[in-house]
């Protein structure tokens, strides 16, 4: 049984389609890759099911059949560019999300802290770009939800940075979460996914198995991914 | 955290990775580096050592169970086979794999066995490995 599912789902700006007709399953425990180039409507697409933008045709149905303010609640959420208060500490950070979040977990962010070597008495505004994005995927981790959806998280990160966080990714959320991770980092982080989703143009280019992609066409989905774009005209 | 010293981390994409960390298990039981009734890592501690996907680990180890080469103990692990065959067992069936490779590649390039046969002998009189 899908944990979300996402039906027709539209989306559109004076003047343009963000999204149309995306149709997507997502099993529970599992991690998938929403890739694409930039602008290509990931973000719009993780904003909507975060509940951070209303579609304007469509459905999304979040697991258990929640809807509004429970329904958000069992999303934690990654942005793009996560924003702190100037006077934020690494340590507030997580005060702050425990004071906030129901679903804060104490555990989790003992293992996030030690494992991303957070620095808990800095500022956040003084973190490199590196250490910040470790920070903002903390306290994202730090929640236990049944589904997070992380936007580029490895985005501006150097090569030790990605293998921690991709450490994160398959050793702190619950077993039966599900992950939607944005990247056009296509290689670097392809053997995590269990599926990948390629958007092109706010639509659905392809949806599949990343093992069946790699038995059945021979190919990496990085070559699949650079197949599918080749010919798609962004916009 | 890897389950020997000269675990290949490296995958080659082109093929499922299921099938490729089998292959690294066998071979470590074909050479010794795992031994019937070693514990070889938990599911996710692997899939973290080597950055690739749960799921994908465990079928991996659900395929290698299947086929007798591990078994699991509810609560304390996996472990490879107690079995002193099989060493023997698992060599056999990688020399098969080999040999049927190699066999097709040379009659894809339209080598009789006779050949075959003569080419292998004058490479093993030069030493072998290129």
């Amino acid at each position: 049984m899908a944990l979300l599912t996402i039906k027709n789902l539209e989306k559109r700006y004076p003047g343009v389609k963000a999204l149309s007709d995306i149709n997507m399953e997502i099993e529970a425990g599992k991690i998938v890759g929403l890739l694409g180039p930039n602008m290509s409507g990931k973000t719009t697409l993780l904003k909507t099911i975060a509940g951070m933008l209303s579609p304007d045709s469509g459905e999304i149905i979040y697991p258990n059949g929640a809807t509004g303010v429970e329904a958000r609640q069992a999303i934690s959420f990654l942005p793009d560019n996560m924003v702190f208060p100037s006077w934020m500490k690494v340590r507030d950070a997580f005060r702050y999300y425990e004071d906030m979040y129901p679903d804060y977990s104490q555990k989790n962010a003992e293992r996030l802290i030690e494992l991303l070597e957070l620095p808990m008495n800095k500022n956040i505004k003084k973190l490199s770009k590196g250490m910040k994005e470790r920070v903002s995927l903390a306290v994202t981790f730090s929640r236990d939800t049944a589904v997070y959806l992380l936007d580029e998280p490895l985005g501006g990160i150097d090569p030790l940075g990605k293998m921690k966080i991709m450490e994160a990714i398959l050793s702190v959320p619950p077993e039966n979460s599900s992950i939607l991770l944005s990247t056009h980092l296509v290689k670097d982080v392809e053997n995590v996914f269990d599926s990948v989703a390629f958007i092109a143009n706010g639509e659905l280019a392809y949806n599949g198995d990343c093992e069946d992609i790699r038995e059945k066409q021979g190919k990496t989905i990085e070559q699949l991914y650079l197949e599918v774009f080749q010919y798609v005209q962004t916009a | 955290m890897l389950p020997t010293e000269n675990w290949r981390v490296d995958f080659d994409g082109h093929s499922p990775i299921y099938q490729q960390i089998i292959m690294n298990f066998s071979r470590a039981i074909a050479t010794e580096e795992l031994k019937p009734g070693d514990r070889i890592p938990s599911i996710r501690d692997l899939a973290v050592a080597l950055k690739v996907n749960t799921n994908t680990i465990q079928r991996a180890y659900q395929e290698m169970e299947r086929d007798k080469l591990i078994y699991t103990q509810r609560g304390t692990g996996y472990f490879i086979m107690e079995n002193e065959e099989i060493t023997v067992k698992v060599k056999q069936v990688m020399i098969n794999q080999a040999m049927s490779q190699f066999l097709e590649e040379m009659r894809a390039l339209g080598y009789s066995d006779t050949q075959i046969v003569a080419e292998l002998q004058q490479k093993l009189k030069q030493g072998g490995a290129s």
